[in-house]
């Protein structure tokens, strides 16, 4: 086992030594024959089937803004790059070979203004610019063609070993390497603090994940930290590259305004979605960042921490949710559903009248919601 | 090695007058490196295209009205259409996986699947035809894979190795696999389905492309 493992990992090693590549020029399409415009033919597939997805969100004021964004820090690719939300309640996003972006509507929660999510955009530019996905695959052959020889020479003695490699030159094929991220963070940053924005802001973006990767243990099960730089070591890097960048025009320079204007009618589908998740502690902390930079009221928070405590579940939940409600329905314009959701709570606990008159007040508010004859189902079932 | 699959009950041919609607082939060459790594080629897909397009042309359609081509518009983004080429995309695929044995033909038939082949994408299939002026569509699939250099000298060098070691390892240098899948437009039946599987001949050629198109379209009822 462990000579197959060291096998694996001196093909590894073997395989990241690679030649760097030039960085794309803008406008430019691949030569028929190169193995970038196969990869091109494949993502224009992928393109299709990603821009007439179920999942996406269609929101052509998002996706111009998004734009304009990507034109701002990267005038010479603006014309070249295709940006796409998908309804994914996770922070991440991508880029692919032949300019398709993809964001993840996790992301705009998890941004608190235009200048962080102008960093993350900038960043997946930079993983274009320098072809970071034509580099990895011509890693991941070299060090499949370097295990083909080996396992001919051994003549197939150690076969687990090429599992192992597989596995570890396949990891490196679909995500992008530490290295890697380290530039499109560095050409990222860069970007930002040249076009005008504040590039302190940067960092912001990491001490958030931080703390939600310590809160939720199985943040980084979707692969994320299997390629990403830990969260802190980026925060610290990016603290100390912001220190170089930091001019008298970009100083406090967020345009925390714009990004809400255009992410604020989106907010309560991005917070339910993330509220179904199940992660409390998670949610929580996404809660209390928004409410940092006062994108949502107390009273909003207050909606969404009760919606945790309430699909949570545990010993007390519905005490702590219907308290949230409360706060919540003290608000200048609470949401109808606030009154349904704290019904079914009171409901649970056995409180009837309260519950009755909760659901009661819900479709006096929202006599037309699609849930209608669930709760006058409960109307009735409640009445004395 | 084909194998071509017909609907339990069987579908009278309406040949005459009928035109069948090409629609855009799903047609990927891939490069086979020696450690067995593929990647797509644009240019051998290119070629492998229009080989098939003029094959197909001249060999389908014989005993009807003949072959229109799709316009590629069928599948832009906004196209009310581009929702049923992609349920054929998932039926052709499940019945080629499932069915009709995979990709080296060698797969096990799910057991729901052993009789009755009854696919359809139902009859708002009629709306292709109305706009087309079509009786059918045919969707073809095709993945081949060609050895580099490297992969052929490594399949060499197993021969060789086996020789003196005894142990042969095997190394492929390129497979084909295709099918081909002819839809009904008034009830959205699937009428006709042909799989193939080969080891040998070469679709960036038109010689080879031809003979594919021969195997592919072998028993081809219209």
């Amino acid at each position: 086992m462990i000579r197959q493992l060291s096998i694996g990992l001196a093909l590894a090693a073997l395989a990241c030594q690679s030649v760097p590549l030039s960085d794309i020029e803008p406008g430019d399409s691949p030569p028929l024959d190169s193995e970038e415009a196969g990869f091109w033919m494949t993502m224009a597939k992928v393109e299709q089937s990603i821009a007439t997805s179920g999942d996406r969100i269609h929101d052509p004021q998002l996706d111009a803004y998004l734009k304009d964004v990507i034109c701002r820090i990267a005038a010479e690719y603006c014309s070249a790059t295709r940006v796409y939300v998908m309804r994914q309640p996770d922070f991440n996003a991508s880029m692919a070979p032949n300019g398709m972006m993809v964001v993840w509507s996790g992301l705009l929660i998890r941004v608190q203004n235009e200048a962080q999510l102008a960093a993350v955009l900038g960043h997946e530019i930079g993983h274009y610019q320098r072809r970071h996905t034509l580099s990895i695959f011509r890693r991941a052959r070299t060090t499949t063609n370097a295990l083909m020889a080996i396992t001919l020479l051994t003549g197939g003695i150690v076969p687990a070993a090429a599992n192992t490699a597989m596995i570890i030159g396949m990891g490196t094929l679909m995500h992008h390497n530490r290295e890697q991220e380290a530039e499109a963070d560095a050409i990222g940053i860069r970007r930002i603090a040249a076009s005008g924005y504040d590039p302190r802001e940067v960092a912001e973006i990491w001490d958030g994940i931080a703390r939600e990767a310590k809160a939720d243990k199985q943040f980084g099960m979707a692969g994320f930290f299997a390629s990403h730089p830990a969260p802190e070591t980026r925060l610290r890097e990016m603290a100390e590259q912001a220190k170089g960048l930091l001019t008298e025009q970009n100083e406090r320079i967020t345009r925390t305004a714009e990004f809400d204007n255009v992410v604020a009618p989106l907010r309560l589908m991005l917070l339910s979605d993330e509220i179904a998740m199940r992660k409390h502690e998670r949610t929580n902390l996404v809660l209390d960042r928004l409410l940092e930079v006062e994108t949502i009221s107390p009273e909003t928070a207050a909606f969404f921490r009760g919606e945790l405590f309430r699909v949570r579940g545990d010993k007390g939940d519905e005490v702590r949710a219907i308290a949230q409600y409360r706060l919540a329905l003290s608000g200048a314009e609470p949401l109808p559903v606030t009154h349904r959701n704290l019904g079914l709570v009171l409901r649970r606990i056995g409180e009837k009248p309260l519950a009755r008159e909760a659901f009661q007040r819900y479709v006096e508010l929202a006599p037309e919601a699609n849930d209608r004859k669930m709760v006058d189902a409960y109307i009735q079932e409640l009445a004395p | 090695m084909t194998k071509v699959l017909k609907p339990t009950i069987p579908h009278q041919f309406d040949a005459q007058g009928s035109k069948i609607l090409l629609m855009p082939l799903d047609v990927e060459l891939l490069e086979l490196a020696a450690g067995g790594v593929t990647s797509p080629r644009a240019d051998w897909t290119l070629a492998a295209q229009g080989h098939l397009r003029k094959s197909i042309g001249t060999r389908v359609g014989k005993q009807s009205a003949g072959v229109v081509e799709a316009d590629a518009s069928l599948l832009s983004a906004d196209s009310p259409h581009l929702q049923l080429f992609k349920l054929h995309e998932t039926i052709g695929a499940s019945i080629y996986e499932f069915q009709a044995g995979g990709a080296n033909g060698q797969n096990q038939i799910l057991p729901t699947l052993k009789e009755g082949f009854d696919w359809s994408l139902g009859s708002s299939v009629e709306s292709l035809a109305t706009e087309t002026g079509t009786r059918y569509a045919l969707f073809v699939y095709v993945r081949d894979s060609y050895a580099t250099a490297g992969r052929k000298a490594a399949a060499v060098g197993a021969v060789m190795i086996a020789a003196v070691t005894g142990v042969y390892i095997p190394v492929g240098t390129g497979v084909r696999n295709a099918f081909a899948s002819l839809v009904d437009l008034r009830t959205g039946n699937v009428v006709w389905f042909n799989r193939l599987y080969s080891e040998t001949g070469d679709l960036r050629e038109a010689e080879a492309a031809e003979k594919t198109a021969e195997d592919l379209f072998e028993d081809f009822p219209l």
